[in-house]
């Protein structure tokens, strides 16, 4: 067997565990919600352990993209029925009037459950839009509604609240001038795919193109440690001098399909600096620093899951001659699958605060195995696009996980099933959610982690 | 109502956590149970998270924030005494409060009330100062009321008190300073030390239960 050979059946026994796992993650209606994928959040500004409701949010990009290019790939068609089933969970769960019109339910992610989430909102739209124009190209007519969904939030929450006409770029919040590079790519990818299906290119010439220009003007373009980095985000005409490489390589994406539209090489660059500032600073351990600063670094927690959106984007580079080594990066991803078929989400989540790791014999923080549906998603969109052509998936092969960590210095236990997730101390239940449900069943005071 | 929802509006940090307590404790309860709430913030966080559980006597913007969420809603009835295996009551007032002893009729032998009341550090509750001036019991007053009809408290959490306040002024002092890197440990610090089940608060979740 040859090397890639073997490779790629590893990476297909991935997927198709990480397919198996999605599927436990699945929530039916319940207390007036849509169903959906739910399960508990881990994130770097918040947790959301209680709410374990469907999340219409950014998760559903890399759902429906995984899905679709597992169609692609493969052939098999239960695939693409994955993607619509995702697909019909978004259009169930689009508010249908008031002033969140348009918006979908839940769309905030570590803040659930809230609509108006970015990019929660953008996300799912790219994903619809996605779909709707692989199901128009195979003449399934079903394209249709796939795609009012995604314009009935374009129109009705980007273009009405979120375009602020004086900056000529998309703001985070309606109220607030402020500007978020990484969210407003997520929505060009969306504008780009909005354009290419209606065969009209005002998203991208009115709203996409000025956005981006934008995003530019917050990249680091001066010689230094910093080079090529774009800050986090402005509030009120401050720029926020925070890099994070993770929200940096997801950038990327819109920025060559702005150089695929225009052939201004200024696109092209900005994308390649934008990567280099983060494949400088990949760990031997094929890992990124969570935070960068104009003076120090927060290492903790750098993500695992997430890895599969900055291997994407270094994948997307490379058509562009632009080769970094990722390695240890693809190695690092692939190490996180956990027996259930999910992936670990971080780690050192218990470093979060001193920004300093205890022996390594010590068990990790309960927060870093948890594996998320809305970082899961990234390490599946990827893994799907490197499934060799033609190749069916083989049956999944998962079991439970039981993981040793640590709640607040005590010891305990995290244990994930097909039908819960749960911590157990010695003191008893620190959480435990039974997986279907929308709201977790214990959440114990030490676990409250917003 | 539904028109003054802003897509994006989202409360504080503490009416985040308190309500997501009361929908997790009602997630929990096997049996039938219900929500007070004395104003129409509370109304729209109840029916995000539950909204299929019967919220009483609620003011009249009800069933526009429903239609502004995009959620059914119906009426609920009166409970029948005896009937509930839960109650959960956010933010009582002076006015609602005399309420107490219909409510623990409402409530099954053994049924729990679910109490979301201002702590000593209510000042800190933005949505307060925001929201219309009302007669807030604190939780020295709702402690006595309990006692008085014949509950006593199983568990208390106190949200956003003194390490978390202390916590944030330390950010802010790092962000004077130019140091975002210890700004951001020290909001990390603040988030972890949000909730503690001791020491004054700006909003406390209590949990009672009737005694035979």
């Amino acid at each position: 067997m040859s090397a890639p050979h073997a490779e790629g059946a590893v990476i297909a026994q991935a997927v198709a565990n990480l397919d198996a796992w999605l599927d436990t993650m699945r929530v039916e209606e319940g207390y007036g919600g849509p169903r959906g994928y739910g399960g508990p959040v881990v994130h770097w500004w918040q947790a959301c352990l209680s709410y374990t409701g469907p999340g219409l949010d950014w998760r559903y990009e890399g759902i429906i993209l995984g899905y679709l290019t597992l169609w692609q790939r493969t052939g098999e068609p239960c695939w693409l029925e994955k993607a619509c089933r995702a697909g019909n969970d978004l259009m169930a769960g689009q508010l249908p009037n008031g002033n969140g019109r348009g918006c979908y339910r839940a769309s905030s992610f570590e803040l659930n459950p809230y609509p108006g989430g970015t990019p929660g909102e953008a996300a799912a739209d790219l994903g619809l839009l996605r779909l709707a124009l692989a199901l128009r190209a195979e003449g399934d007519g079903r394209w249709e509604r796939y795609a009012a969904t995604a314009e009935c939030n374009l129109r009705d929450f980007y273009l009405e609240h979120m375009w602020d006409p004086a900056a000529q770029a998309f703001r985070d919040a309606p109220d607030v001038p402020s500007f978020v590079p990484n969210k407003a790519c997520t929505l060009v990818e969306a504008l780009f795919a909005w354009a290419e299906l209606r065969g009209d290119a005002e998203p991208i010439e009115r709203y996409a193109l000025p956005t981006l220009k934008a995003v530019v003007a917050m990249q680091v373009t001066e010689p230094g440690a910093l080079a090529g980095g774009i800050a986090q985000n402005s509030i009120r005409g401050t720029v926020v001098t925070r890099y994070f490489p993770y929200y940096i390589a997801r950038c990327v994406p819109a920025l060559l399909l702005a150089y695929d539209h225009t052939g201004l090489e200024a696109w092209l660059e900005a994308a390649a600096a934008a990567f280099g500032f983060v494949a400088r600073r990949i760990g031997e351990d094929g890992l990124l620093p969570q935070v960068v600063y104009p003076r120090g670094t927060n290492r903790y927690p750098p993500w695992i899951a997430g890895l599969g959106d900055v291997l994407r984007a270094g994948a997307l580079l490379e058509a562009y001659s632009a080769v970094h080594d990722l390695r240890a990066m693809r190695a690092a991803l692939l190490a996180g699958q956990l027996p259930t078929g999910g992936f670990a989400t971080a780690r050192g989540f218990g470093a979060q605060v001193s920004q300093r790791t205890r022996a390594p014999q010590t068990a990790s923080d309960f927060r870093d195995g948890i594996a998320v549906v809305g970082w899961s998603d990234k390490a599946f969109r990827y893994l799907a696009s490197q499934v060799p052509e033609g190749q069916l998936l083989p049956d999944p092969a998962v079991s439970d996980a039981e993981l040793p960590c640590q709640v607040r210095g005590w010891t305990a236990i995290w244990r994930e099933s097909g039908k819960e997730m749960s911590l157990e101390g010695p003191g008893g239940s620190f959480y435990r959610w039974r997986k279907g449900q929308p709201w977790a069943d214990v959440v114990a005071p030490e676990v409250m982690w917003k | 109502m539904g028109a003054a929802l802003s897509p994006t509006a989202r409360p504080g940090l503490a009416y985040r956590h308190a309500f997501d307590w009361v929908a997790v404790q009602l997630q929990a309860t096997s049996g039938s149970v219900a929500c007070l709430a004395s104003r129409p913030l509370a109304v729209t966080e109840l029916l995000r998270r539950v909204a299929d559980v019967a919220i009483l006597d609620t003011p009249e913007g009800v069933p526009g924030i429903a239609a502004a969420l995009g959620l059914p809603w119906t009426p609920p009835g009166q409970p029948k005494d005896g009937s509930l295996a839960a109650l959960a009551w956010v933010e009582p007032t002076a006015q609602d409060f005399v309420r107490l002893a219909e409510a623990r009729r409402w409530l099954a032998p053994g049924g729990r009330l679910f109490l979301v009341v201002g702590g000593a550090l209510a000042g800190y509750l933005a949505e307060r100062k925001a929201g219309p001036s009302l007669d807030y019991l604190d939780e020295r007053t709702v402690l006595r009321g309990l006692a008085r009809q014949g509950f006593r408290i199983t568990e208390r959490l106190g949200l956003h008190g003194v390490r978390a306040v202390a916590w944030h002024l330390l950010g802010l002092i790092a962000g004077w300073l130019g140091r975002p890197a210890w700004q951001d440990r020290c909001h990390f610090a603040m988030r972890r030390d949000f909730v503690a089940s001791r020491g004054p608060a700006a909003l406390v979740c209590l949990t009672a239960e009737m005694v035979a």
